[in-house]
């Protein structure tokens, strides 16, 4: 791999991989210092040969980043995502979205990080199955499970929390 | 109690993705700087990938010269007393020990400073 192609990598990927990390770990500073470190690694790591799989390979970097900053961390249970939620561009949609914006996100940081990062790779980054398998060290039946499993207990907390599925329209 | 069905995915789609379109999220490192940063780590880690072996023989060739130390002192402490008997009245004893003591001490030096730089250079 070559600056040059590295680079041009990095501009496609490193926003969507920052949202990703952001979303998994709800910690701004902390999804900075993870993306510098997942680029950093992957750049010393002898990357795949075929260029369609340098994001699968990133994106699990960053996973197991992100799962050992969870480990270490001794974290259980999730906070809310720091600094992102009172930004300008979140009220920006309209305080109603605003509003269903800031319940969803309260709901997702109940979920595991692992929920969170299989159903931010599945519906947000339209990764397949087999895909999402690879990047989470995941068998591809266990992924299909566990995203049932973390979609039925987002709506439970949705449900729970008095919200319902009105947050979702 | 109503169970709570399961979350429609193309409803959670829409909505996690918009939630993703919301995060403008902060400056992102500059690409040249991490590449450079990892073409530097990489070139130290050749390089104390290549003095391992150097290191290795440092600490070897240290051993061995204890070992001969050793091993000359056993067989040549016998002589080495009759020696310093027969020298006990004169100004050579204190002279020879003197200068072995003093040789010994640099010995010891050198290896702790030895050591010492091995040490610094492994933790760099």
């Amino acid at each position: 791999m070559t600056q040059a192609e590295f680079e041009s990598f990095y501009s496609e990927t490193a926003r969507p991989f920052w949202t990703y990390l952001f979303r998994i770990c709800g910690d701004r500073a902390l999804a900075e210092d993870l993306i510098q470190e997942a680029y950093l690694r992957f750049c010393r790591a002898r990357v795949p040969a075929s260029r369609a799989e340098w994001r699968p390979f990133l994106y699990r970097i960053g996973s197991n980043l992100a799962a050992d900053w969870w480990r270490h961390s001794g974290r259980r249970e999730s906070s809310l995502p720091k600094g992102n939620i009172d930004s300008p561009s979140a009220a920006s949609g309209g305080e109603d979205e605003a509003i269903r914006r800031r319940e969803l996100e309260r709901s997702l940081a109940l979920l595991q990080p692992r929920q969170r990062a299989l159903l931010w790779l599945a519906y947000v980054e339209g990764r397949t199955h087999a895909e999402i398998a690879g990047t989470l060290s995941l068998s591809r039946a266990s992924v299909k499970v566990l995203l049932f499993r973390a979609r039925k207990r987002l709506g439970e907390i949705l449900e729970r929390n008095g919200i319902g599925r009105e947050v979702l329209s | 109690m109503k169970k709570p069905e399961v979350i429609e995915e193309a409803r959670l789609a829409g909505a996690l993705s918009a939630l993703g379109r919301s995060d403008d999220g902060p400056p992102l490192p500059d690409p040249a700087a991490i590449w450079r940063r990892a073409q530097l780590l990489d070139a130290l880690e050749a390089r104390r990938r290549a003095a391992r072996p150097v290191e290795a023989a440092h600490r070897f060739s240290l051993a061995l010269t204890a070992v001969a130390l050793l091993a000359l002192a056993g067989s040549e402490g016998v002589s080495l007393l009759r020696w310093l008997e027969a020298a006990s009245g004169s100004l050579m004893l204190p002279l020879t020990l003197s200068l072995f003591l003093l040789g010994g001490g640099l010995f010891l030096a050198a290896g702790a400073a030895v050591g010492r730089n091995l040490a610094r250079r492994s933790e760099r």
